[in-house]
């Protein structure tokens, strides 16, 4: 069977190849409630780059966590946050240094496909396809001018890591080079900066 | 049993039976070792699990796939003894091989 239209509860039909069903979660916030913990408006608790909750004995992790990120606030569903702030709340609880923070990213495997993701798509964008969709092993590298934003890859593993590391060292890029297969990534992303010596 | 030797972050040497079948990443991991820290659980997508293969080695496992090697290519500290230690698929050559665990793995 495959997917003509979608019926929705008001009666209208769209027609649709695909439907992508987003499930989300709720965040569990009601304990730090009653505990008088700042909670973000639509749910979550709040924390610091140090994973600490408006109550500074007490620290919170994972996808019940709203954080910064960049200008934005923002809960991350994902083994990479939750893995990272692990490390920030055992780091502040031990007074050591906290680490640097990461460039969030997220996988997703499924039968023949890795989506592999880095970064957090918000504001303006523009976007550059590497590879071709139809072979099922493409990527999309999200950036304003020079400066990636995020990258999105299906099946591929290089663009996903290349990508991952210019966003870790905020690097300026070529987004036109980023999307010729006959430039090789490892060539754009190890080069030396220029400038370096 | 094959034993594994993990050199440590801190400098230490740690060796551990491994059952065939399991990998490099599964001995560390399920003998609470530091250095890999295996977010993905073995699947070949998260990169936290790079350990330097000694060349004399490299032989008692099979070749590195091109998914691991796109993914390793790109780190810190990447060099041709490079492995991700979660497709270091144990097996009965495998005794007395020693893997070095870099301390970047964040």
């Amino acid at each position: 069977m495959r997917l003509a239209a979608l019926d929705t509860g008001d009666g209208v039909a769209i027609d649709a190849a695909v439907a992508v069903v987003g499930v989300g979660a709720v965040p569990c916030d009601a304990l730090a409630m009653r505990a008088g913990l700042a909670c973000a408006q639509n749910g979550g608790v709040l924390v610091d780059a140090e994973a600490r909750t408006s109550d500074p004995r007490i620290w919170a992790i994972g996808d019940v966590t709203v954080r910064r990120h960049e200008d934005t606030a923002i809960r991350l569903e994902s083994i990479p946050s939750a893995v990272e702030q692990a490390k920030q709340a055992a780091a502040s609880m031990l007074g050591m240094r906290v680490p640097a923070p990461e460039v969030p990213w997220f996988w997703s495997d499924q039968p023949g496909l890795k989506i592999k993701i880095a970064g957090v798509l918000a504001g303006p964008y523009d976007t550059v396809v590497r590879g071709d969709p139809d072979t099922g092993s493409f990527s999309l590298f999200h950036h304003r001018g020079p400066v990636l934003v995020a990258v999105e890859t299906a099946n591929a593993n290089a663009d996903f890591a290349a990508g991952k590391r210019l966003l870790t060292e905020r690097r300026a890029i070529d987004p036109i080079a980023l999307g010729d297969p006959d430039r090789l990534l490892r060539d754009l992303v190890m080069a030396p900066r220029a400038g370096a010596a | 049993m094959p034993s594994i030797t993990y050199a440590l972050p801190d400098g230490s040497e740690r060796a551990v039976d491994v059952p065939l079948g399991q990998s490099v990443m599964d001995g560390s991991v399920r003998n609470n070792l530091p250095g890999i820290v295996a977010e993905c659980g073995g699947s070949c997508s998260c990169a936290t699990c790079h350990v330097y293969l000694d060349a004399e080695y490299a032989d008692r496992f099979d070749e590195p796939t091109s998914e691991e090697t796109d993914l390793v290519t790109f780190f810190d500290g990447a060099c041709d003894r490079s492995r991700l230690a979660c497709q270091l698929i144990v097996n009965d050559r495998c005794d007395g091989v020693r893997v070095v665990v870099p301390d970047s793995n964040g």
